[in-house]
């Protein structure tokens, strides 16, 4: 193959159909779609209340679609135990399919780039801590927006080009 | 564990054709067997790459998998080692754009 990492060829396609996103199991994370953002806070609130999860961030993803991640470490068996927990008592259709994936691949992942038409997730509202698994989670999420901006450079720096030459 | 950035959605992989044939058994009856041929077709499957390592690594390889469909559905590994040998964990194609879920 021609590809390699040192010298990888111009990019002729300008669409990029992937996603990317961050993926660990240490963090309890949420994915709310179609909901109201009062509904998506008064779980957060009741679930970091409950399960003692010192702090979270609610960023919306799309119209009606939410992200929550909480701040305190927990295992991947208490991670699934809380969100389970959430799924029973909200009986959220969307949250408790989005479970099932996150169980079958043993880590939870959210979005961090586009999605067709939905913009990238963005932060609408913080409580509480924010040092550890949170401040984890933004630091990796910059990453990934510094990954997506700089592909997106060399995207339009490759467009001229293509233009030129049909 | 460590936070892995995550590159998922759908791609074409070429797998073989199964052909399928009958065979008599001894109590008469005609049983369906299938048997894989050289021939390929191209199918759409979600594939996905799980990576980690460290952040400058991290942004090379995510370049890198921006036309390297993993060669495994699911492929966790190290942004070092996939620097390393691209090859040997992925292939050269276009991810095709579809609703994928997280």
């Amino acid at each position: 193959m021609a590809m390699k990492p040192n010298g990888w060829k111009p990019m002729l396609n300008l669409k990029d159909n992937s996603i990317l996103g961050i993926s660990d199991s240490e963090s309890v994370k949420l994915d709310f779609d179609n909901t109201r953002f009062k509904t998506v806070k008064y779980w957060a609130f009741r679930t970091m209340k409950w399960f003692k999860l010192k702090g979270f961030i609610i960023l919306k993803s799309s119209k009606n679609s939410y992200h929550v991640v909480f701040d305190r470490r927990v295992s991947w068996t208490e991670n699934m135990h809380i969100v389970a927990w959430v799924c029973l008592l909200s009986q959220h259709k969307a949250l408790t399919k989005w479970f099932l994936m996150q169980c079958i691949k043993e880590g939870s992942t959210l979005r961090v780039s586009a999605k067709k038409e939905k913009p990238e997730p963005r932060i609408v509202f913080r409580y509480g801590s924010q040092n550890n698994q949170i401040a984890e989670f933004l630091a990796y999420r910059k990453i990934v927006k510094s990954i997506i901006a700089k592909l997106q450079r060399q995207k339009e720096l490759c467009s001229p080009a293509i233009k030129t030459l049909t | 564990m460590v936070k892995k950035i995550a590159r998922y959605g759908t791609a074409p992989e070429k797998v073989p054709v199964h052909q399928r044939y009958w065979k008599k058994r001894k109590d008469g009856i005609k049983q369906r067997y299938w048997r894989k041929t050289k021939r390929t077709k191209t199918v759409l499957k979600s594939k996905r790459w799980e990576i980690h390592g460290k952040p400058k690594d991290l942004y090379k390889s995510a370049v890198l998998t921006y036309k390297l469909i993993p060669i495994k559905d699911f492929t966790t590994i190290s942004a070092e080692k996939l620097l390393e040998n691209p090859e040997k964990y992925g292939y050269e194609a276009e991810w095709v754009e579809t609703d994928v879920e997280s």
